[in-house]
């Protein structure tokens, strides 16, 4: 009871410390501050960007074909000569000419400092006259133009094959979809545990290097003030899914009445994601934030002032290093390496959830390697326990590592 | 009570604390003195529970001091910390709820503390912002505010002027008279003499003194004396019988005796005249027996 009493007290110390301060506010935004920048900006550019605007000289069944093919990227206007044509281009008030002798034959010109014309829709769009006006002369009917007309069906499908060769379709995002996944999420990972480690490790730098821990550790056991302070970041990393969550939820039901949420959803290919990729990604992220923040606690407890917490967090910082740089080439490579290491923990938080989103594995492997996380998130935080009791009020100077070491031969003889 | 029964505590090779007893009593106030490296701070871990010692064993009301309820024992560290970017209240509120007390008991004792210990602040202000004396109040306070049953006061003079080193001493006593067993460290042997009830000094990890500051300067004889204006010259003092040194500042001169029966002759011969200004025949004072005992050769 009284042990409860104390750890919520430390929780609530550090989930109080960090709400008072920048640093956290500022993590935890900042995505949502890049989200809003990147639709605000494509709503921006969207709206205020206008058609190309295209003059058609051209017999009036051309210029009414074309006209049909008006979208929100290119408008055919047709105009009665050529002159009337220059002048609109010379007025700025056309972006191009197009000048028709037949559907066969065309010639374009196009002002240097004008709106971009596609001329491949343009080209397309006379293909398809042409293609009508030599039907007609060569007397075809309209089921016979059907089918020369006709678009061939691919279908695609994406697959992998396991070591023993047998083939496995897998979800078969596209390459730039794949490609911005695990970008994505690599990256994304990556600050979130550096950012957390980051709080973790300075946080108990500073008590120790401050010599403030010899006070607490009066009231305290070492290990309840290390589970304190676990349960303290868990409970910044629930508020700020909280955040996220109530941010989506309010983006998603607004997104009829603000433009430029709605352009930023529809920037995302919801089908493609999925919500299984959206699951496991939430899964890793809390896995991987509670195991690197473990390791941080247990890193900064092993210098002796502030000043060496950069030190702390340089194993912190190599493996999630490792893991990140995996992520980012997980979309070019499938080979052994990034397979295992989508099973090892530390790095599985980075490795899998790229893997997973850009249909590498199917949902089995990934919960595997929940599975695998899991217990070894278990098994890493009692000894980091261990090495934090022993080292929380010892004052080394000869850097982490030969700390643990010292920790350690203290842990075994015990 | 507190219960030191022979502790001993080694660090590789060497022995930081041999073999040390004592006992602190409810409303007692313990001294512990001893130089630099003489093993204080460690016996304050010990007791502490911060470290284990490697024999002998540390007890609070008979039971082992890591099995009973911490929240009654209140430590002030030798080198000062607070968090720095908070202010005094969540400061204080921190750690009087890590002793067991509610937000309303601390926010109901608080003003009175800040106001004992005069604290120039509001208790709205961040630590960061008071100066480093004020700092050290703020940290006293964090100690004292749960009314500690166990207190363990590391240098707590150090750093302090004289106006808030009294207020310090007022707050000891007055935790003193509501029963509480008081151990502290110090090197000005004033605070010491004036202070403590009883008083160990280590020297190397030993105990070589522990008694009452009246029961160690008595071993020590009255072999001091303090002159004003005597008879004779300092040369004339040098050469009475049981003088072992003579030293002279200004008009007063301090002799160090052989033997404390000399006494009575030096007075005769000094106040041949009739008439002297001063003589005062004391034990050593508390700095000197520091000093001696500092000084000697290990036994």
């Amino acid at each position: 009871m009284q042990r409860m009493r104390k750890l919520n007290l430390i929780a609530g110390q550090v989930l109080r410390k960090n709400l008072h301060g920048f640093s956290w506010w500022f993590m935890a935004l900042m995505p949502l501050l890049a989200a809003v920048l990147i639709g605000g900006i494509t709503w921006y550019m969207s709206s205020t960007s206008q058609p190309a605007r295209v003059v058609v000289v051209a017999p009036t069944p051309i210029t009414s074909a074309l006209q049909k093919q008006n979208d929100d990227n290119q408008k055919y206007v047709p105009v009665r000569s050529e002159a009337a044509g220059r002048r609109q281009l010379s007025n700025k008030d056309a972006d191009g000419m197009l000048v028709v002798k037949t559907t066969a034959q065309a010639k374009l010109y196009r002002r240097d400092d004008g709106q971009s014309i596609s001329t491949s829709q343009l080209t397309q769009a006379l293909a398809s006259l042409n293609t009508l006006t030599v039907a007609q002369s060569l007397g075809l009917s309209q089921q016979q133009l059907g089918r020369l007309l006709a678009t061939p069906k691919v279908t695609t499908r994406s697959v992998t094959f396991t070591d023993s060769g047998k083939m496995q379709a897998t979800t078969g995002k596209s390459d730039g979809m794949k490609q911005i996944l695990s970008t994505v999420v690599g990256f994304l990972m990556y600050m979130f545990l550096m950012s957390y480690g980051s709080i973790i490790a300075s946080e108990i730098a500073t008590e120790k290097g401050s010599r403030i821990e010899e006070s607490i550790l009066v009231a305290i056991r070492p290990q309840t003030q290390f589970y304190g302070k676990i349960l303290g970041v868990s409970a910044l990393l629930g508020l700020q899914i909280l955040i996220y969550a109530v941010m989506t939820a309010g983006a998603w039901f607004l997104r009829d009445s603000i433009p430029a949420v709605k352009e930023l959803l529809n920037g995302f290919d919801w089908a493609q994601i999925g919500w299984s990729f959206v699951l496991i990604s939430i899964v890793f992220f809390l896995i991987g934030i509670v195991s690197y923040t473990v390791l941080a606690a247990m890193c900064g407890s092993l210098v002796a002032n502030q000043e060496q917490a950069g030190q702390a967090l340089q194993p912190v910082l190599l493996l999630a290093m490792v893991g990140y740089f995996a992520s980012l080439s997980t979309a070019g490579a499938n080979g052994p390496v990034i397979s295992t290491m989508s099973y090892i923990p530390f790095l599985s938080p980075l490795v899998m959830p790229a893997r997973y989103g850009v249909g590498q594995v199917t949902l089995g492997p990934a919960l595997l390697s929940v599975a695998i996380s899991v217990l070894f998130l278990g098994i890493f935080t009692i000894f980091a326990e261990h090495v934090y009791a022993s080292n929380v009020l010892t004052y080394s100077e000869g850097g982490i590592f030969k700390a643990l070491r010292k920790s350690l031969t203290l842990l075994r003889a015990k | 009570m507190l219960e030191l029964k022979g502790i001993t505590k080694r660090f590789g090779q060497q022995t930081a604390v041999q073999d040390e007893s004592f006992t602190v009593n409810p409303g007692e106030i313990f001294g512990l003195i001893g130089q630099n490296g003489a093993g204080k701070t460690t016996t304050f871990r010990m007791i502490l529970g911060f470290i284990r010692p490697d024999a002998g064993e540390v007890l609070w009301e008979h039971q082992a001091i890591t099995q009973i309820n911490r929240d009654l024992i209140g430590y002030l560290p030798e080198e000062r910390g607070l968090y720095p970017k908070m202010t005094i209240e969540a400061q204080v509120q921190f750690f009087g709820q890590l002793h067991g007390m509610t937000r309303a008991q601390v926010n109901a004792a608080l003003p009175g503390w800040l106001d004992r210990f005069q604290v120039k602040g509001k208790k709205t202000d961040k630590v960061k912002d008071l100066s480093k004396g004020n700092q050290q109040k703020v940290q006293l306070i964090c100690a004292l505010i749960f009314q500690p049953r166990l207190l363990i006061l590391d240098e707590p003079f150090s750093g302090l002027d004289p106006i808030n080193a009294s207020l310090l001493e007022d707050g000891i006593h007055a935790l003193q008279e509501s029963g509480a067993a008081i151990i502290f460290s110090s090197h000005d042997m004033s605070n010491v003499a004036t202070l403590s009830d009883r008083l160990v000094m280590l020297k190397n990890g030993r105990t070589v003194l522990n008694g009452t500051v009246d029961e160690i300067r008595a071993a020590y004889g009255r072999t001091r004396i303090t002159l004003e204006q005597p008879a004779l010259t300092a040369a004339e003092l040098r050469a009475l019988p049981g003088v072992a040194a003579v030293s002279q500042h200004g008009e007063h001169f301090r002799l160090e005796l052989t033997d404390a029966a000399a006494g009575r002759a030096i007075f005769q011969a000094v106040s041949r005249d009739g008439y002297i200004r001063e003589f005062s025949q004391q034990a050593p004072s508390l700095d000197e027996i520091f000093r001696m005992k500092a000084g000697a050769a290990d036994a």
